[in-house]
């Protein structure tokens, strides 16, 4: 099922980088101690919080519905995966030049890790979106 | 030659045969007058935004809000400002070559959608219209811009097949 697609291995482990970096805010959203709110800057933090929580209900439906697209029609899957990835980077941009004054994501080890390991995340799905868009498939 | 299919080489040389075609195509404004109305429209309201936007910055105009100079959410404006200033730029250019203007309208969607949830989440405590009229102004007409790129994208009329 997987090899019909015709999709190179570098687009199955950039999708699974994806997945993995994405379980991973999950947790580190739902998992969030009450001290992250002791801070000098909890309404920053509140306010990224608050941000999350709505991206959060994104992320949980495209990580169950991106596969079912997949598998479906490859033709909806690279207009998915470029409209997700323009929003990833979206967010990014908005987190780092416009609401860097407003937000402040919470100090703690995992969250650091993240906000590390996102430019990779973001390179996956830049990748993922080129391959759906420039490589002839078979299953096309 | 009945059932057989080209190859990139072949297909590759058939565009190039049509090349000169292609390039005279796609300077012709070939577009309904919806379209034309809406990008005129989505042009005239980016520009005015930033025009205040820029005289308001650089101390031209007096300031509508009196707090809003010194507050943490002009640097929310200013990143807001660039943002929809190179969106319309490639929009535009876009749709002057006629080369994936509905990719481009998916991509101008989600960053405008994205940015009003951001607005709604984070400054709807500060919608009013008589303290802070251009801030509310600019939150509360970005979901009608939103409205304008999508149809834009519907009625966007794509002659060559690019997207």
């Amino acid at each position: 099922m997987v090899r019909d697609l015709g999709l190179s291995k570098i687009f199955w482990a950039a999708m699974a980088v994806t997945y993995f970096f994405l379980v991973l805010s999950m947790y580190a959203i739902l998992t969030l101690p009450e001290s992250a709110f002791d801070a000098d800057n909890a309404e920053h933090v509140m306010a990224a919080v608050r941000l999350t929580y709505v991206r959060l209900a994104i992320v949980a439906v495209s990580l169950v519905g991106y596969p079912i697209i997949l598998f479906s029609s490859l033709k909806y899957a690279k207009y998915v995966t470029i409209a997700l990835t323009a929003w990833a980077i979206a967010v990014y941009i908005d987190d780092h030049l416009v609401l860097y004054r407003i937000i402040e994501y919470p100090d703690r080890g995992v969250v650091l890790f993240i906000q590390s390991i996102r430019p990779i995340f973001l390179v996956c799905l830049l990748w993922m979106s080129f391959e759906l868009t420039f490589t002839k498939s078979k299953a096309r | 030659m009945v059932g057989r299919k080209l190859d990139d080489t072949e297909i590759g040389a058939i565009l190039e045969a049509f090349s000169e075609s292609r390039e005279a195509k796609a300077r012709v404004t070939n577009q309904t007058t919806t379209f034309r109305i809406l990008l005129a429209c989505s042009s005239v309201y980016v520009s005015a935004f930033l025009i205040i936007y820029t005289f308001y910055e650089i101390n031209l105009v007096q300031p509508l809000e009196a707090g809003l100079i010194n507050e943490d959410f002009l640097t929310v404006l200013d990143g807001r400002a660039n943002i929809m200033f190179w969106l319309l730029v490639l929009m535009n250019m876009s749709a002057y070559f006629n080369i994936a203007f509905k990719i481009m309208c998916l991509i101008a969607v989600i960053v405008m959608l994205n940015a009003t949830v951001d607005n709604l989440v984070l400054f709807t405590g500060l919608v009013s219209f008589e303290e802070r009229p251009y801030l509310t102004l600019f939150i509360l007409s970005r979901p009608l811009f939103l409205v304008a790129i999508i149809w834009m994208g519907i009625v966007y009329n794509s002659a060559l097949a690019d997207d």
